[in-house]
């Protein structure tokens, strides 16, 4: 027998279900397929995102096509200037308004597919530019008006779509489109194409996103207008609730307010990240972020950040590939992060971790309830090192890179030392050789797995 | 906690246990203390007894809020949960039934995600028979739904 939740009787399950499959787009399809309840239930998922369907099972030409069902509900004279550039094509009306069950939109990517759309149907055409932004800029128009409701938006500002006036107006007249904004990415934030209509729509997005919890900000460079800077503040601090801000750059140190107005999220801040940053006077502000969880710094200057911090973490993540880790660095914040540090990663590949024995003294004085270890790399896969390893007796998940070159036969009666000792709780385990090939890792996990 | 399944089986819990369902703690939060059995007229016993193996398991794991919807990901299920789901699809459907009832988002999760699961990769006729369901489209309805949505059929 059927069960209820199929049937019909408890659509808001069968969504549940169903939206666990939100970017499978084959198995969402073989879903629309199934009844006409479960078709009723599986479209407005699988057209969420049509934009992200990825290439690798799909051709490029292929997944342009859903453009066409959008252009279907566009008016007559939209379609009548379709015509005045040569599209003859037969738009019959859809079973779905599917505009209207948008809810990420990456603006580039529109492009992209409308680009390839008009390349499939104009195959000979090699110059679309024109046509792809009156289509862009209609699509646009039509998925802000159609009552959709964004979660997540992607700009890349740098080369900004040449948006036309009206769009302005409509994004103005249907404030739904951000008001439940809750991802931002802004990218490419640098000095480029049309800044102005980017800085335009970010402003009308200050006015109506309120729910924003994550905003990244990649590859901010600052020798943009302070008309920018300004509006990118004004959105963080019209945010009621921010959890997530990441920011990555190219090492300039100028971020003109941005990361200073991130005090106006003190309360609700839980996790920051930051990548490829020069120190600034600015990220003096994390030492107020009081509810600060989750910290991963990238490429940055490590020591001067964590110096800052008045927080007790429980995901710290630190990479530095150019200049490497000294563990004296972390002790301060491993002490303070105490027993609520869950989750930590060092990666500076290339060069060994400094005072390696500093830093497992800490684990085992400070932190030990360490339940993931990631660490890229340590110089010697020695005995010491793994007992104090499994001193972390609720570790879960641990990756270590060491380079020591260790001769096979020992390297077995090591492993089958570390194997004994290892925390009950262990799930995964990764120790690669980065001297030896990848095999040895292979066996060393396989030895391991045996006890 | 005094619980009694639709059968008038009774299940004594503890209160930690209990709280995992919101239904539940509210209950207990408006009552206070009390001896009186909850009746749960919605859930079996057997069901009950997996539902309270699963609070069990998990007694000591955060509250999950309901905003707490990062993305979903229908392949992160751990071990035991993976186990604890490896049920005949009745009892799988009976425990989504309870988890909604009882209000209890992580078991709500972790039984939508494995039905996910096995949904995924299939065509429309292998999951029309993993589920028993009837095709109720005229050739027509299908061919168009098909159409309008051939961009994203696997070639």
């Amino acid at each position: 027998m059927t069960s209820k939740i199929f049937r019909g009787d408890m659509p808001e399950i069968m969504e549940k279900i169903l939206n666990n499959l939100n970017d499978e787009f084959y198995s969402l399809y073989s879903c629309a397929l199934v009844s006409r309840h479960w078709c009723k239930i599986s479209i407005p998922i699988l057209w969420q995102d049509p934009f992200s369907i990825n290439r690798d099972s799909f051709s490029i030409k292929q997944t342009s096509l859903f453009i066409s069902q959008y252009i279907s509900s566009f008016d007559e004279n939209e379609k009548l200037v379709l015509k005045e550039y040569g599209i003859y094509e037969n738009f019959s009306e859809t079973l779905f308004d599917y505009a209207r069950f948008l809810k990420v939109l990456d603006l580039s990517r529109l492009e992209s597919k409308v680009y390839n759309w008009i390349t499939k149907l104009k195959p000979y055409q090699y110059y679309n530019g024109p046509l792809a932004n009156l289509i862009t800029n209609l699509l646009f128009k039509l998925l802000i008006k159609s009552g959709a409701i964004l979660h997540k938006l992607v700009l890349n500002l740098s080369n900004f779509l040449e948006i036309k006036p009206e769009i302005f107006n409509s994004l103005e007249q249907n404030d739904q489109f951000f008001s439940k904004l809750q991802d931002l990415v802004l990218n490419e934030t640098s000095k480029g194409f049309r800044i102005e209509s980017a800085t335009k729509l970010l402003r009308i997005l200050a006015k109506n996103a309120t729910k924003i919890s994550d905003l990244k900000l990649n590859r901010f460079i600052s020798d943009c207008e302070s008309q920018l800077f300004h509006v990118l503040i004004c959105i963080i601090n019209s945010q009621e609730h921010l959890r997530k801000f990441s920011v990555s750059n190219e090492e300039s140190n100028e971020f003109h307010g941005i990361i200073s107005s991130l005090e106006k999220q003190k309360s609700s801040l839980q996790e920051v990240n930051i990548e490829n940053c020069a120190f600034s006077a600015e990220f003096e502000v994390l030492k107020n972020i009081k509810n600060l969880e989750i910290l991963r710094v990238r490429n940055c200057d490590h020591p001067k950040l964590l110096k800052i911090l008045n927080n007790k973490i429980s995901t710290l993540e630190i990479v530095n590939l150019p200049i490497g880790i000294d563990a004296s660095d972390l002790v301060e914040v491993l002490e303070k992060s105490g027993i609520l540090l869950q989750r930590l990663k060092l990666e500076a590949l290339g060069r060994k971790i400094l005072e390696e024995s500093l830093l497992l003294e800490s684990f085992k004085f400070f932190c030990p309830n360490i339940t993931y270890l990631n660490i890229s790399y340590i110089f010697e896969l020695s005995t010491q090192f793994l007992e104090l390893i499994c001193t972390l007796q609720k570790l879960q998940f641990l990756t270590l890179d060491y380079i020591a070159y260790i001769p096979g036969e020992e390297l077995k009666i090591l492993v089958k030392q570390f194997a004994e000792i290892l925390p009950s709780a262990l799930q995964y385990l990764k120790i690669t050789d980065l001297i030896v090939d990848k095999g040895r890792s292979q066996e060393t996990f396989s030895i391991c797995r045996k006890f | 906690v005094k619980l009694t399944s639709s059968e008038g089986t009774e299940f004594i819990i503890d209160r930690k246990v209990a709280e995992k369902s919101v239904l539940l703690k509210n209950m207990l939060e408006d009552v206070g203390e009390s001896d009186m059995a909850i009746p749960l007229p919605n859930v079996t016993g057997p069901i009950l007894n997996k539902v309270i193996d699963y609070c069990t398991h998990h007694r000591d794991d955060p509250f999950v809020s309901q905003e707490d919807d990062s993305k979903k990901v229908s392949d992160d299920i751990d071990d035991w949960d993976a186990e604890f789901c490896k049920v005949d699809q009745g009892t799988l459907f009976e425990l989504i039934l309870s988890a909604n009832y009882l209000d209890i988002k992580p078991l709500l999760d972790l039984t939508c995600k494995t039905v996910a699961n096995m949904i995924k990769g299939k065509t429309p006729d292998e999951i029309r028979k993993t589920f028993n369901i009837t095709n109720d489209f005229t050739p027509e309805e299908e061919e168009h739904v098909r159409k309008e949505n051939e961009w994203c059929e696997e070639r």
